[in-house]
């Protein structure tokens, strides 16, 4: 009987807890401004919560520092930490980046995360 | 040299030790096993020999060892210079390989007791062999020329001082709670040993006597040092709670949970010689669940998303750490594969209204709570795998989770303490379960009469409260045999407690925000709050300038002083503040002072504009400022006390009539960022000054830099402006009620590991000593069975 119950409540609970998972494991979708927004409502001793801006490539500087542009059109800063992309950026790529914004003038957005569209 | 050399010297004596055991074992020979017994010895002697060697190096400042320098300083003090011994990935790696030894030094002669040493050591040998490969990769000993020789330095490039400990480490805990935590890690991989010998022996009822006093120190080791981790961040962190579902605090629990469900299902097995095949997994997951959160923890999969900071560890330590969780993975799973038919002994079905049948279903809760909390644990790496975005999930997953979860887990627990083993009547079942049940409602009926009105904090209260009524009627009945038999009700208790904590902290916790002027009393809440000043300490640190912020609180003619600290540091370069929060530490609430922001009162109309912009005077709408351009330092030269100068150059408009204004300031820099020291200029038609207190230059766009001007009444005293400190102020009623349930569950499982301990003492009457937290004499159980 245990052995039922415990292959029946994993059937049963592991798709939802995946499902939940999913849920709350997504980063919002936000343009660069609102990425700002979020970075200033965070307190000074916390990191900001990681968003994801759709983004078109403008210009490369160099493996870590590109120019990109929103949804909105807003161009911006972007300095990338993540793992070595599959192909170099280059201008006119469209990608989904995950970061946050770093405060200071102009604010630039950090992204540890460059998912190609 | 000779350190790097050690390293390696006992990575071979712990290859050597297993080898010598594994051969031991194998040919039943007494003198390999002598050697294996030695070599082991040689290696626990030579880990502390490393370890005290790292010590003093740390204490005697050889910044010439990379370690040394990365994470020590000269200004530390002696109790910090000893906790920089395990604050980076390589001391870390030495304590717990050393506490793993230690351990096993204690335990190589009571596995030799019980006939087991050879099996039991072979895996413990192993274990040894990849943590010693590990620290291989990861050398403490390290010499700071060696690491950085690509930047052309050599020997003779000597730092002068170390980059210190990181300012968030800086206070008492860090001295206690790593090397508890560290210990309950390490005391995992006893049972694993033990169920690995017991199925290489087909020994699958045995090794569960021998093996529970090390289970049960195991559990009540490693949860004390996840909430003496709680605590520290409560304490120091300045947040305001005590679990937030980090991947490093997520990464001790998981374990934890499994263990806790291994300990019950251990008892089940003593008592019924049922879920064996249960207890070797279990046992087994536990164990590798230690590897898997080390692996996600110091492999850097989990990059940047903790509060925590994760190191790369390099490619090499990397392949270490996902071999080392592989093979045993596959070593233990193989094994119980391997013997699986073996094992099937003692198929029989538990009934409903039985205790095993309860413990089961409370071990399966248990394991779900773990299982899940993997996955949030791992999604991360789940979604980098997928090529999906790498968030880590919220909080808020957990935390449903857990609404489900831990009500049931409680409710289990009661009723497994109210039926009995094998069967149970109905009437039995009554008489036990009614009283608990009225003293659950009553008590639910209290909390929402307090005012809680949400369904999870009612249904964890009822929960709660069920469980706390059996196991204190059940340690009372109890007591009378003596205090050893009552751990279990006491541990239960003490998570009924810790759960009372978490409601009344979750439901009646109030927070405000409150900007406090000094000397100013300010009403907050129901309580006044006075910011008294602040007082640097640790002047000593040239890397801070930090300071300590006297806050009053008083209520009801009573008074308090709290002492929250804030400050930023070169450590992180300033970028994000450290701060320390004020507590008032009670019974019935904890007074939770977090400090949030200084500044200075705004006595001088302060206001931004942008170059090219224009504002209306606060003092004066009819008068239009509108800020031309800044003049470059070179232009206006240096003032007479040799400081930088800029201006802004203002077009004053009012009624049509326009005026320049050459807004002039001076420039110095101090730790914390460029000081502005205006020249007061007349407002044209006003009895107002204007100055330019600030300017803020946008690098990529000049055009978009921006200044800020301030004014004052120039017919009257220049007014001060006194300082802000600004807080949120909590009050946390019944927290305390967190840290005594964590206590009690701490001080149960002590006494229950005495009463296994002084229960294995009596060889005589060994199969039938009773370790479980029962007090039934309706059932016996045979016990005469054997698996082999």
């Amino acid at each position: 009987m245990i052995r039922k119950i415990v292959i029946i409540g994993a059937a049963v609970c592991l798709p939802v807890i995946i499902y939940m998972a999913l849920t709350h494991g997504q980063p919002p979708s936000v343009s660069f401004d609102e990425a700002i927004e979020r970075t200033q409502h965070t307190s000074e001793s916390d990191p900001a919560a990681k968003v994801l801006v759709e983004a078109e490539v403008i210009a490369v500087e160099s493996a870590s520092d590109m120019t990109a542009k929103d949804s909105k059109g807003i161009v911006f800063r972007v300095e990338y930490t993540g793992t070595a992309p599959q192909s170099p950026f280059t201008p006119g790529m469209r990608l989904q980046l995950v970061g946050h914004v770093h405060g200071g003038t102009p604010p630039l957005f950090h992204a540890t995360q460059a998912l190609s569209k | 040299m000779i350190g790097q050399l050690g390293i390696h010297i006992l990575f071979g004596i712990s290859v050597a030790a297993t080898v010598m055991y594994g051969l031991a074992m194998r040919r039943a020979s007494a003198d390999l096993e002598t050697i294996g017994r030695w070599l082991f010895r040689t290696l626990t002697a030579g880990l502390l020999v490393s370890a005290a060697a790292l010590v003093w190096l740390i204490v005697t400042h050889r910044f010439e060892f990379t370690y040394v320098w990365n994470y020590s300083s000269r200004e530390l003090p002696l109790h910090l210079l000893v906790a920089c011994f395990y604050s980076g990935q390589e001391g870390s790696i030495l304590l717990w390989t050393l506490l793993v030894a230690g351990i096993g030094s204690v335990l190589q002669p009571y596995a030799r007791r019980h006939g087991y040493e050879s099996s039991v050591m072979l895996f413990y040998g192993l274990i040894l062999s990849f943590l010693t490969l590990l620290m291989v990769a990861k050398n403490p000993f390290a010499y700071y020329h060696e690491t950085f020789a690509a930047n052309g330095l050599t020997m003779a490039d000597l730092p002068e001082n170390g980059r210190g400990l990181n300012p968030l480490l800086h206070n008492a805990w860090i001295t206690i709670h790593p090397p508890i935590l560290f210990t309950g890690f390490a005391s995992m991989s006893v049972s694993f040993a033990f169920a690995m010998a017991g199925l290489i022996r087909r020994e699958y009822h045995r090794w569960i006597d021998i093996a529970l006093p090390w289970t049960l120190f195991g559990t009540a080791v490693l949860g004390f040092g996840i909430m003496l981790g709680g605590f520290w961040a409560y304490e120091t962190l300045g947040w305001g709670g005590f679990w937030g579902w980090d991947p490093v605090e997520n990464s001790s629990l998981i374990p934890w949970l499994v263990v806790v469900a291994l300990v019950h299902t251990m008892l089940v097995q003593k008592r019924t010689r049922g879920l064996v095949k249960t207890n070797m997994v279990l046992a087994v997951v536990s164990f590798v669940m230690v590897l898997y959160s080390t692996f996600l923890t110091r492999s850097g999969v989990l990059g940047d998303t903790s509060v925590h900071s994760f190191v790369d560890p390099g490619k090499f330590a990397f392949w270490i750490l996902l071999i080392f969780m592989v093979v045993f993975t596959i070593l233990g799973t193989g094994l119980v594969i391997a013997r699986r038919r073996d094992m099937n002994v003692n198929r029989e079905e538990f009934g409903v209204k039985t205790r095993e049948f309860m413990l089961s279903i409370g071990a399966s809760l248990t394991m779900a709570s773990a299982v899940f909390v993997t996955i949030g644990t791992s999604w991360p790496v789940i979604m980098e795998v997928l090529n999906l975005p790498k968030v880590a999930v919220a909080i808020d997953f957990y935390n449903q989770i857990h609404r489900y979860l831990v009500p049931a887990v409680l409710i289990v627990n009661g009723l497994s303490l109210v039926v009995l083993w094998r069967s149970t009547s109905i009437d039995r079942l009554k008489r036990g379960v009614l009283p608990a049940a009225i003293v659950a409602v009553g008590g639910t009926v209290l909390l929402a009469a307090f005012g809680i009105r949400d369904l999870w904090p009612l249904a964890l209260g009822f929960a709660a409260w069920f469980s706390l009524a059996i196991n204190v009627r059940e340690a009372a009945r109890l007591a009378r045999s003596g205090p050893s038999m009552i751990g279990a009700y006491v541990s239960h208790t003490g998570i009924a407690l810790l759960m009372f904590g978490v409601i009344c902290t979750a439901s009646y916790s109030t927070t405000y925000h409150a900007v406090l002027v000094h000397g100013k009393p300010q009403n907050v809440g129901p309580y006044t709050l006075t910011y008294l000043g602040k007082e640097q300490v640790e002047r000593h640190f040239k890397d801070r300038e930090k300071f300590r912020y006297y806050v009053r609180i008083e209520r009801d003619g009573q008074r308090r002083v709290v002492a929250p600290v804030l400050y930023w540091s070169d450590f992180n370069q300033r970028q994000s503040a450290f701060l320390e929060p004020g507590i008032r530490w009670g019974l019935l609430n904890d007074l939770y002072v977090s400090p949030k922001a200084t500044g200075r009162e705004d006595v001088l109309n302060a206001t931004t504009i942008m170059r090219g912009g224009s504002i209306k005077a606060p003092v004066d709408t009819s008068l239009t400022l509108a800020l031309e351009r800044f003049t470059m330092p070179m232009e206006e030269g240096a003032s007479v006390d040799g400081r930088m100068q800029m201006a802004g150059l203002v077009t004053a408009t009012r009624n049509g009539q326009t005026s320049s204004l050459r807004l002039l300031t001076r420039i110095s820099t101090t730790s914390s960022g460029p000081a502005f020291d205006p020249v007061w200029v007349p407002l044209p038609g006003s009895t107002y000054s204007v100055g330019l207190i600030e300017i803020r230059r946008n690098n990529d766009d000049p055009t978009k830099s921006t200044g800020t001007v301030a004014f004052y009444d120039a017919s009257k005293p220049m007014p001060r402006a006194r300082e802000e400190f600004t807080v949120e102020f909590s009050d946390k009623p019944l927290i305390s009620l967190v840290w005594f349930g964590v206590i009690a569950m701490v001080a149960g499982f002590g006494l229950s590991i005495g009463r296994a301990v002084s229960a294995l003492k009596k060889k005589a009457s060994l199969s039938s000593a009773d370790l479980t937290p029962a007090a039934d004499a309706e059932s016996k159980v045979d016990q005469s069975e054997s698996a082999t």
